[in-house]
């Protein structure tokens, strides 16, 4: 039969360690892509996912039954990432200030890029490269939102800035989103 | 700003306003009106109903991202590391010769620190300072009865950080124990002879230093307040 999440964290609680093997088979892979599309690097990518998946176990005790693991999981996930983007100085409160006060206006650089136009055979991949390529503040925030469906509010207590300028950044983002996919977007109503 | 939009028409100025309306609405923030007064812009203007269509297209495509392969050998590599984890913490829990086990470089916190934003930390360490000071003064300058309210205090910061997850109803625990605590506080202590006026003034200043604490903690939470849980 098919042990629910909660049984498993039961049973490894317990000390069954096997369950836990059972929950890193079950979502190894999802935990993998969230940190990979925040952080662009394979490598650091498998170092979170591990990391993440220690995290866990050793909070075990804290995970409360009426949420989701997979949701927890990913929060702890994300969090790991924010640590290491904020090392890399990719989210300095100045620049999401900055942020802030440029309000709505569109950034510069948004235009289309035409190396997207020639790869029209690998429609996937332009998707993940196009959310790769933003600035780190930038990814983060979309990534929370669209990859790990948190809401704004959630994304502005993790990182503790105002949601005023998670919805900035957000916005700001999508534009160049659309932006660099507008070639495709083209190409599929064609 | 000559750089922005090269592909679209120039974006007329009445247009403005309902960029701005299409990700609010793709967002679920529209009012009815707002949402009636978008519509009517969109039928019309064909600029701004083709960016609303660029748009949607674009969130669904990232939210569809194709998926990653994760190295093969991930999943196995993860489960070794954990295994070595629990052996460790229960060497240590044993009180064996923890010292001699080094712990891997990947773990660099464990328990609920793990779990826990910058906020989230400086929240729980308000919260016990202000039991800790609470719990302190009882000996010093309370009445009996007045020291009913800090310990009523005390536990009501610890039941907090306890229920870490549920924020909203840590702080009403926070304001309902902070009102019924104070009245008897002040009853108690305005009725009791056995303290001086000096005592008195030290125990209000220590009142003050512990309300403000709990006001600073009630603050940060209602910034950080999690919308995992809804
Ligand atoms: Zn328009």
């Amino acid at each position: 039969m098919e042990w629910s999440d909660a049984d498993l964290v039961q049973q490894t609680l317990t000390g069954k360690i096997t369950a836990y093997d059972e929950l890193v088979n079950r979502y190894h892979r999802p935990v993998y892509q969230l940190a990979y599309r925040m952080l662009d690097n394979r490598e650091d990518a498998s170092d979170v996912t591990q990391d993440a998946f220690l995290r866990a176990f050793a909070a075990l005790g804290s995970y409360r039954q009426h949420a989701n693991f997979l949701t927890w999981l990913y929060k702890i996930t994300s969090n790991v990432c924010i640590d290491r983007i904020r090392a890399r100085r990719g989210l300095q409160p100045e620049s999401l200030e900055a942020e802030r006060e440029k309000g709505f206006e569109p950034a510069a650089g948004m235009e289309s890029d035409p190396e997207m136009l020639s790869i029209r055979d690998d429609l996937e991949d332009a998707v993940g490269r196009a959310v790769q390529s933003l600035p780190d503040r930038y990814r983060v925030v979309v990534v929370m939102r669209y990859l790990e469906g948190v809401s704004v509010n959630e994304i502005a207590a993790r990182l503790a800035i105002p949601s005023g300028t998670v919805k900035t950044l957000l916005y700001r983002a999508r534009e160049m989103l659309r932006s660099k996919l507008r070639p495709l977007l083209a190409l599929e109503t064609k | 700003m000559s750089f922005e939009f090269q592909h679209d028409n120039p974006l007329e100025l009445r247009c403005r306003p309902h960029q701005e309306a299409i990700h609010r609405l793709l967002d679920g923030e529209l009012t009815e009106i707002e949402r009636e007064r978008l519509t009517d812009h969109l039928m019309a203007c064909r600029h701004c109903s083709q960016r609303f269509l660029e748009m949607r297209r674009t969130l669904q495509m990232i939210s569809h991202a194709p998926a990653i392969n994760p190295p093969a050998d991930l999943a196995a590599n993860i489960q070794n590391a954990v295994r070595s984890q629990a052996a460790i913490s229960s060497t240590q829990t044993n009180h064996h010769i923890a010292r001699t086990v080094t712990r891997p470089v990947t773990i660099r916190n464990d328990g609920l620190d793990a779990v826990l934003t910058v906020q989230e930390r400086l929240i729980f360490s308000l919260c016990l300072l202000a039991a800790m000071l609470a719990i302190l003064k009882i000996p010093l300058f309370e009445s009996a009865l007045g020291g009913l309210w800090s310990v009523i205090l005390a536990t009501s910061q610890l039941m907090w950080t306890y229920l870490t997850d549920i924020p909203i109803l840590g702080t009403l625990l926070q304001i309902t124990a902070s009102a019924l605590g104070g009245a008897f506080h002040i009853l108690s202590n305005a009725y009791s002879t056995t303290f001086s006026g000096l005592t008195l003034l030290v125990n209000l200043i220590l009142d003050l230093v512990i309300v403000l604490i709990i006001g600073l903690a009630i603050l940060q939470a209602r910034r950080s307040e999690r919308a995992t849980y809804r």
